[in-house]
């Protein structure tokens, strides 16, 4: 098993903290040697993928947008030697993940999508006091400095019970990844033939280890900054809650089984997180609740879609084993997720209040366009992947191009959800380079000089 | 050529492989990347066009472990390919007809291109045509019009359903009726 240089990881590349509060802080930077001084005391702050003893109340980690590298002044073979999807930006790619309308960047929440978000400060946190400590720290860090301002902040927090604004419990399948020491969970890496999994390569995910090709991925130069580093995706999606619930109900009132199994056709999960495949009939607490259950499914008896369906979101996101190849390529298309809940909940059976909430989705990969892009691109935002013709997934879909946009539930009947409206919007995002240390201490080098 | 080769159900794949001028393939590359897509693609007006582009080649890549002395191409290559319904004459003729004066703007980058005029042009390409040997055509025995047929038929049949979910048996049969039986 290949050693991952753990002290050297940012930690939540590896291993998701589950702390309930998250503060993102977005800086300029103005002067590049001030911005050095700052890199190199704050990478002291930086919490690593080094096992805990006790989990602390607070960490934090730091990304850069390639405007933000090229604003630390590297060297132009520097620059030019990161990923093109990476240099270019999310905005700049709009067309390609769907981002139109709302969702456009022209209707992005200032500065995101402009030259101006050069550093990501993320802090996760136990609570409100460890958040504001910690903010605060690093905030008269920044002060202290100088030649950084804050350009934007944004709070995520956890909705009780791990649910998201539209009410699903959140976050179980995570690539496992080789060599990180974690619990192995059945059904979060790879699956085998014999119906097993094994863990991903870690080449995935950080850049410097071997991938699923046995190469090490394409990575910037030199190692030294681009060793022990990831790529990460910051998306803002604004949920219409009101929205999505009105279609549902409305939908509903045809569909003979009801809006919870109608809710859980969506999704491929029960609201509670009972996968579909294991319990097609009901949610199953017990299931939700086993780690060696909750996740330990594939679709390979179920290639109709008749429990889960083909279109259901965690399908289309990780379509497991269904597709050619016994899932081998799919390997090669997942993604880290850090995803944290903004806003308040809409109460059960409230009217719209027109509140800002929804999700701050995060990824991490190796390469943003191989997995974060071709996952939004070609399997949520279309059907051809999965010969599901214009589909696209109800969740986080455009549901733009020609209509009428709808999900097939297969069945005896089928049922066909729709048409759609867009229930999710792009609020804006961010393409960032997460460093390893010795990527952090490059950095502070390389820009002081 | 051999039809063998390059046929696929009633689909032909054409492989189209010329010399561009030396220094031309950057302008030639830049042409074909601003060239738009759709209906408004140079390829819209070539009637029976499955699937078609032009890409250019500046060189062999290899990729894999080290296998000793590398080849190179002496000159750029342009690469057409397209498949499309039926022969490949009456093709050339709506290649020369459809594209216009684009084809000029583009081959025009090649060695040796004669123009527009017949017979030179479909000669042009036939010359340098090369066996495709291997091509996937998805619908190869189907035209681009029984394709786009079947599409609109899909789109309808679609809407349709999404209209009458939930209507009563005999109201479904006359809906249905009353949509499709025209």
């Amino acid at each position: 098993m290949t050693g991952l240089d753990l002290d050297r990881i940012q930690g939540f590349v590896v291993r998701g903290y589950r702390l309930p509060l998250a503060g993102f802080i977005f800086l300029r930077i103005d002067d590049a040697s001030r911005a050095a001084a700052w890199i190199s005391q704050v990478t002291n702050d930086v919490l690593t993928a080094a096992p805990w003893s006790q989990k602390p109340a607070s960490g934090v980690n730091i990304a850069f947008s390639y405007a933000g590298l090229a604003a630390l002044q590297l060297p132009s073979a520097t620059l030019a030697s990161f990923p093109e999807e990476f240099r270019l930006g999310m905005a700049a790619r709009a067309s390609l993940l769907g981002d139109d309308g709302e969702s456009a960047p022209e209707n992005w929440e200032a500065p995101l999508g402009t030259q101006d978000v050069h550093v990501l400060v993320m802090i996760s946190a136990a609570d409100r006091q460890a958040l504001n400590a910690h903010d605060r720290r690093i905030r008269d860090g920044i002060q202290r400095v100088g030649g950084l301002a804050v350009v934007a902040d944004q709070i995520g927090n956890a909705l009780p019970n791990n649910v998201e604004h539209f009410g699903y419990t959140d976050g179980f399948a995570q690539p496992e990844i080789e060599g990180a020491g974690l619990p192995s969970q059945p059904g979060d890496g790879a699956p085998l033939r014999d119906g097993k999994w094994r863990p991903i390569r870690a080449g995935e995910f950080i850049l410097g280890y071997p991938d699923e090709e046995n190469v090490e991925p394409e990575a910037p130069t030199p190692d030294a900054l681009s060793a022990n580093g990831s790529f990460l995706v910051y998306r803002k999606l604004h949920q219409d809650v009101a929205r999505f619930r009105a279609q549902l109900t409305a939908a509903a009132e045809l569909y003979p089984a009801g809006e919870e199994l109608l809710a859980a056709k969506i999704v491929g999960r029960w609201r509670d997180g009972t996968p579909l495949d294991l319990s097609p009939e009901q949610p199953d607490p017990a299931i939700v609740a086993d780690d060696h259950r909750n996740n330990a499914f594939s679709y390979a008896s179920d290639g109709d879609g008749l429990r889960c369906p083909v279109g259901a979101h965690v399908r289309r996101a990780n379509p497991r084993d269904s597709l050619p190849f016994e899932g081998k390529l799919v390997n090669r298309h997942r993604l880290i997720r850090r995803g944290i809940p903004y806003g308040e909940p809409l109460p059960d059976g409230a009217e719209d209040d027109k509140q800002d909430r929804g999700v701050i989705f995060l990824c991490l990969q190796a390469s943003i366009a191989r997995q974060f892009e071709f996952v939004q691109g070609q399997w949520l935002n279309r059907g051809n992947a999965f010969t599901l013709g214009e589909d696209q997934d109800v969740l986080v879909g455009p549901q733009d191009g020609p209509g009428p946009h709808k999900m097939t539930i297969p069945g005896n009947p089928p049922f066909f959800l729709g048409p759609l409206q867009r229930a999710v919007t792009v609020r804006g995002g961010e393409y960032l380079f997460v460093p390893g240390i010795n990527g952090l201490e490059f950095l502070a080098a390389a820009a002081a000089s | 050529m051999s039809n063998a080769n390059n046929v696929f159900g009633q689909a032909y794949s054409l492989t189209v492989l010329t010399p561009i001028i030396d220094g031309h393939e950057t302008e030639l590359a830049e042409y074909l990347d601003g060239l738009p897509s759709g209906d408004e693609s140079p390829l819209a007006g070539v009637h029976g066009t499955h699937f078609a582009r032009w890409v250019v080649i500046d060189d062999v890549i290899y990729q894999g472990p080290d296998q000793g002395p590398r080849e190179h191409l002496q000159h750029p290559r342009l690469l057409f390919t397209s498949n499309f319904d039926g022969e490949l004459e009456p093709y050339l003729e709506a290649l020369r007809t459809g594209l216009g004066a684009s084809a000029d703007t583009i081959w025009g980058h090649c060695v040796g291109y004669p123009g527009r005029d017949e017979p030179a042009f479909s000669r042009y390409l036939r010359h340098h045509q090369i066996d495709s040997s291997l091509f996937f055509a998805a619908y190869g025995d189907r035209t681009v019009e029984d394709v786009k047929r079947s599409l609109a038929v899909r789109a309808q049949l679609i809407d349709f359903a999404l209209r009458a979910q939930g209507l009563a048996a005999p109201d479904l049969k006359a809906a249905f009726l009353q949509e499709f039986a025209a």
